[in-house]
């Protein structure tokens, strides 16, 4: 299947890029999203990644990697672009993240990941602050050490032992500690 | 390398968020080309960032997929064909001058061998300034769409049956423009600060000595101007701030208002 889809994305077919859109566009919106703070960027961002994708579909290598991590990496690299322009640091709001979530038209995060936030909420906060900083902000880790104060090196570690804890929990123990929360949390 | 000490390097973490330097990427793909054991780590991070991504998904609005697969039929419409770059070869000629003939054929191969290397370079470069010129394309688009939108502000600004009613808190004042022969009402949002975390602006018309609801303020989305819902009989124009963000349906606490 996936290889399928990976074919015709190579070939610019403009129904892959409907599937890709099915399977992706949810996360990497929530990615941009917190990289652009505005949804109005943030929708800009999302279509030109796409039409990016589409575009470049040809480059794909998949023995480089999964799709996701292709298309977040175009995603994210869009939305740091869109964030250095004019437009952004004049309409850039001081308000806080979370707001933006709080969407008065009512589609909000997908209720099928509540689940999963509450497993993501028993993430250590220094580990889930600094994914959040490189994934959702862009971050380098050497700007991540400028910023906190903390050494380069432990920045490195902790980014390894931080991934290691996501690992665990989108692991293949993911689905039987989801069951166990659903079953006590009933 | 070895294995073990490469997978704990923290390389393929950083590979994985697209923060690896061109040598430290080409290494990466290196050593998942070489070793299965590598493939399998590198699959492990990317399932773990994308569970994280899934888990911290927001679902885009609904127009979203139909105007992005438009704009992609549009594209496929005037997209340049690739140039052909099949190259003839010359057929030999006269048996008689044959080895003369190889050697200038060798010679001729070696020169259209160099050209088609500097042709494949010339559309390396030229596929580079396509796709550079088609983000700046699609910079003008948004460009065009934002100055349509202050476009039609100017319009209602210049008209003269417009109203400017200034709204005021003893601190700041902000702008509303009622004009009722058009029936619009533009909210200026430059001289609106934030309300503090947590809190909203909800705009309010007063008709008939009552506040009648005529939406929230948006921050967020509008291009420093809101349009307004236009209500008859409006005496004055109000701001107040709340904590649902829905809005309420009376005001809770006004803080900015303004007599038309």
């Amino acid at each position: 299947m996936q290889d399928q889809l990976i074919i015709r994305l190579q070939k610019q077919d403009r129904a892959a890029i409907g599937e890709l859109y099915d399977a992706y566009s949810a996360a990497l919106f929530g990615v941009v999203l917190r990289i652009v703070q505005s949804r109005e960027l943030a929708e800009q961002v999302l279509q030109d990644t796409f039409l990016k994708a589409w575009r470049n579909g040809a480059s794909y290598d998949a023995s480089k990697g999964r799709l996701f991590t292709w298309l977040l990496n175009i995603a994210r690299n869009t939305a740091i672009d869109a964030t250095r322009t004019s437009y952004f640091q004049h309409y850039r709001k001081t308000e806080s993240v979370d707001n933006l979530f709080q969407n008065p038209g009512g589609e909000s995060i997908n209720p099928d990941h509540l689940g999963v936030k509450e497993v993501v909420g028993r993430l250590d906060e220094k580990y889930r602050s600094l994914i959040d900083m490189m994934y959702f902000k862009g971050y380098t880790q050497e700007e991540i050490a400028e910023e906190t104060g903390i050494p380069l090196g432990t920045v490195k570690t902790r980014l390894r032992h931080a991934i290691g804890e996501l690992r665990k929990l989108f692991g293949e123990n993911f689905a039987v500690i989801l069951i166990l929360l659903t079953l006590i949390m009933g | 390398m070895d294995i073990q000490s490469f997978i704990q390097s923290g390389l393929l973490e950083t590979y994985v968020l697209g923060q690896c330097t061109a040598e430290e990427r080409a290494l990466v793909e290196r050593m998942v080309a070489a070793h299965a054991a590598v493939r399998t780590e590198l699959a492990s991070v990317e399932q773990a960032l994308e569970g994280y991504a899934n888990a911290n998904a927001v679902a885009p609005p609904e127009w979203m997929k139909g105007r992005i697969l438009d704009a992609i039929e549009d594209r496929e419409n005037d997209m340049p064909e690739t140039p052909d770059l099949s190259v003839s070869m010359p057929k030999p000629g006269l048996l008689r001058l044959f080895q003369a003939a190889a050697i200038a054929l060798a010679l001729l191969g070696a020169y259209q061998f160099y050209t088609i290397k500097q042709q494949g370079a010339e559309i390396g470069e030229l596929k580079t300034t396509t796709s550079a010129l088609q983000t700046q394309v699609d910079d003008c688009t948004r460009l065009e769409q934002r100055a349509e939108k202050l476009r039609q502000a100017s319009v209602l600004l210049r008209d003269r049956d417009t109203r400017a009613v200034a709204l005021d808190n003893g601190k700041a004042t902000t702008y509303a423009y009622y004009n009722p022969v058009r029936r619009e009402v533009a909210l200026d949002l430059s001289g609106l600060q934030a309300p503090a975390p947590g809190k909203y602006f909800q705009f309010w018309a007063i008709v008939d000595g009552k506040p009648v609801n005529m939406g929230m303020v948006d921050l967020q989305t509008s291009d420093g101007w809101q349009m307004l819902p236009y209500l008859d009989n409006a005496v004055a124009l109000a701001i107040s701030q709340e904590d649902n963000p829905k809005g309420s349906p009376t005001p809770t606490v006004v803080v900015m208002v303004g007599n038309i």
